[in-house]
């Protein structure tokens, strides 16, 4: 067994752990224990260093995988909940975060090992930049679900009037919806350079700048999430979607664009 | 031995007195070696805060420890004793330890629970250690007192604070708003809960409010009261457009805000969020209100409710805070009780190897040339078998220190084996 499987398996039980002991303590109504937060930060460093390990073992950054790529979206959205829980003591964010991620990792780990980059590109670095976007914009996207999970969680108890121990650790409403916010603005600015790499790096291959883009089905995919979250962009800075609503298609995008991303490297690899 | 402590705090002692009393900086490491060259304290420690000062000790049993803390402050801060004496309180032995404890955990705080104290009792701790006031039994205490501080809060973190309708009333809203600074109030009516509500928000960070009332003239008042605009109760929903939260409190016999009224205003909002605190009976504000997107409606009933969950939780963290204070004292004195035989088992683990070593060297002399190996696996041998045999009187003396009779055990073994401090001579052949 390679070293990477041995701390990508430890990672994730470290943040089923997590996750356990999470909803441990909402099923006591008890405040989440130290430990949890300890047993996440564990998990976090096994997961850095699975992916420490796997890059030196193939020689490049785990960006032209699927299991690579998938692992990678995991590790980010960790580091960005973390960040956000320390820095607004969003205990329900970090406690909620491993659900996803966890999705992720189990995804990463039955997907198919295959070297994707095509050897005879000659921008490698390119590639490696214009990948890096679009996994920095999916994960500022999974944010976006986890904050929106939140911010409906807790509506939900203040307009049922019924306050928990756990509802302290929502946040609130208006930070939950900045979170959203800011992540969807992050994730579409990201989204917009790769894509614009990502046409630039096809002009190279093929010479031209559109006519490859329909062959492409991941280029299609992304401008299909770039077209869905710019919608939503528009829509919340001109107040045409607020609260709920923008939290419902937050979700509702995500789920799309997860379900799209798999289903695009599975035909990728089908074809 | 006895721990004790001495002090007052805001119980007992107004804040013209406390502040006289207030040890920081230079003043703190005065008092900390005033203290350190008194021969009378074997350790101390001086816990200074805006609530209490409080000096922590060890010394001889003795009944006149309030004394020493009284001459200790006046000499320090110049003030009579005449003019502090009767706020001071003093405790020794157990009363000491639980009401470290107990201020540790919040429990004796003017806001139930409040975690700062736990780090001022750490600063304490700190400057005390630093200056070598703090000895091997202070620094257990306070070890110990901060694991039971943090072990309350840990385990029963919500809801310790102060429960009123207003203060549930400000949390609901920074739950919805985050910041209050931003937000702008309107109070509809001149109840008092409802004033009391806008004090609380006021007090929470609200800068701008909107005051309606039927009489226009009792609206100008609490808008010149409070610092904002007047607005006639005809006015009140036109003035909501740019309003956040509102507080109902009027006595009008039927609903002033029906759906559809604000339906109309949430559309012409934008659909920002909306918080109103109806707390008229009858109610001021549809209750279907609530059905609405971004519009949060609590009347008097919810907010009583939740007051009560919060002070269930409020007296649960009482009862648990003791709960942890009976265990973590039962824990300290257990260890400080073994503390006590502790020379008594010094004595005897002497009188043994001073048994021991006199006959091992009567052997080797007897069993004439060893090997310097043979020598070692003997010594190792003979320090073994006494070890062993000490091994189990030396754990239940520890064990009865702790008990009543404790005592006893401790006087026996001392008078079978002659083990008082100056009865140290060689044993008879």
């Amino acid at each position: 067994m390679q070293l990477s499987t041995v701390f990508f398996t430890a990672a994730l039980l470290g943040y089923v752990l997590d996750l356990g002991l999470f909803l441990l303590s909402i099923g006591l109504s008890r405040p989440p224990l130290r430990t949890q937060r300890w047993v996440l930060y564990a998990a976090f460093i096994l997961h850095t260093m699975s992916l420490l390990a796997s890059s030196l073992h193939a020689g490049q950054c785990p960006l032209f995988t699927m299991q690579g790529s998938l692992s990678l979206m995991a590790w980010l959205t960790i580091l960005i909940c973390v960040l956000l829980g320390l820095r607004f003591r969003l205990n329900a964010l970090e406690g909620l975060a491993p659900i996803l991620v966890i999705i992720l990792m189990v995804a990463s780990a039955f997907a198919v090992h295959r070297v994707a980059l095509p050897l005879n590109l000659p921008e490698k670095a390119w590639i490696s930049f214009h990948a890096a976007l679009y996994f920095a914009a999916y994960s500022a996207f999974a944010v976006m679900f986890l904050a929106s999970c939140l911010y409906l969680l807790l509506e939900n108890q203040l307009k049922r009037r019924h306050l928990t121990v756990f509802t302290g650790d929502l946040g609130s409403l208006a930070l939950m919806d900045k979170i959203n916010y800011v992540a969807l603005g992050i994730g579409v600015l990201c989204l917009t350079v790769g894509i614009a790499t990502g046409i630039g790096i096809l002009k190279e291959v093929h010479g031209t700048w559109f006519s490859s883009m329909g062959s492409d089905p991941k280029m299609a995919a992304a401008l299909f999430t770039w077209v869905l979250y710019m919608a939503l962009l528009f829509a919340r800075s001109t107040n045409r979607l607020r609260g709920r609503k923008v939290a419902f298609v937050s979700m509702a995008g995500f789920a799309v664009v997860f379900v799209t991303f798999l289903g695009i490297h599975h035909l990728d690899k089908v074809l | 031995m006895q721990i004790f402590v001495a002090g007052m705090n805001h119980n007992t002692a107004p804040l013209a007195l406390r502040e006289r009393f207030s040890f920081s900086g230079m003043s703190m490491d005065q008092a900390l070696e005033s203290l350190r060259k008194n021969p009378t304290f074997y350790e101390s420690l001086v816990l200074s805060t805006c609530n209490r000062t409080e000096i922590y000790g060890v010394s001889e049993i003795s009944s006149d420890y309030p004394q020493w803390v009284t001459e200790t402050l006046t000499k320090q801060k110049g003030v009579p004793a005449s003019e502090f004496g009767h706020c001071l309180y003093a405790w020794s032995g157990p009363d000491a330890v639980e009401h470290l404890f107990r201020v540790v955990c919040g429990l004796d705080s003017m806001v139930l629970g409040e975690s700062e104290v736990l780090g001022q009792v750490k600063k304490a701790y700190e400057k005390a250690s630093a200056a070598k006031n703090a000895g091997k039994i202070l620094h257990r205490l306070f070890q110990q007192s901060f694991h039971v501080g943090k072990s309350v809060r840990s385990s029963y973190a919500g809801g310790c604070a102060e429960v009123s309708v207003s203060s549930v009333a400000v949390e609901l809203a920074k739950k919805i708003f985050n910041v209050l600074e931003d937000c702008r109030v309107m109070i509809v009516g001149a109840g008092e809960t409802g004033e009391q509500t806008l004090k609380h928000l006021l007090g929470g960070g609200v800068r701008s409010i909107v005051a309606s009332n039927r009489s226009y003239e009792r609206a100008c008042e609490m808008a010149r009261t409070y610092g904002g605009e007047a607005a006639t109760l005809e006015d009140a929903l036109g003035k909501m457009l740019n309003v956040d939260i509102v507080i109902s409190s009027t006595a009008a016999p039927h609903v002033l805000f029906t759906k559809d009224q604000i339906a109309q205003l949430m559309l012409a909002r934008g659909g920002r969020p909306m918080f109103f605190i109806d707390i008229a009976v009858p109610r001021d504000v549809d209750a279907r209100v609530n059905e609405l997107e971004n519009v949060f409606l609590y009347n008097i009933d919810d907010l009583k409710q939740i007051c009560e969950e919060k002070t269930q939780q409020r007296e649960l963290y009482v009862a648990q805070s003791r709960t942890w204070i009976a265990k973590e004292m039962e824990k300290f004195f257990a260890w400080f009780a073994a503390l006590g035989v502790a020379p008594t088992i010094q004595r005897l683990s002497d009188r043994w190897e001073q048994v021991r070593y006199t006959e091992l060297e009567k052997s080797i002399k007897k069993l004439g040339q060893l090997s310097e190996d043979q020598k070692g696996e003997i010594d190792y041998l003979t320090k073994r078998i006494v070890s062993q045999i000490l091994h189990m009187p030396k754990e239940q003396l520890k064990r009865f220190a702790n008990r009543k009779d404790g005592y006893y055990y401790t006087e026996t073994l001392s008078d079978l084996f002659k083990l008082t401090a100056e009865s140290q001579e060689p044993p008879q052949e």
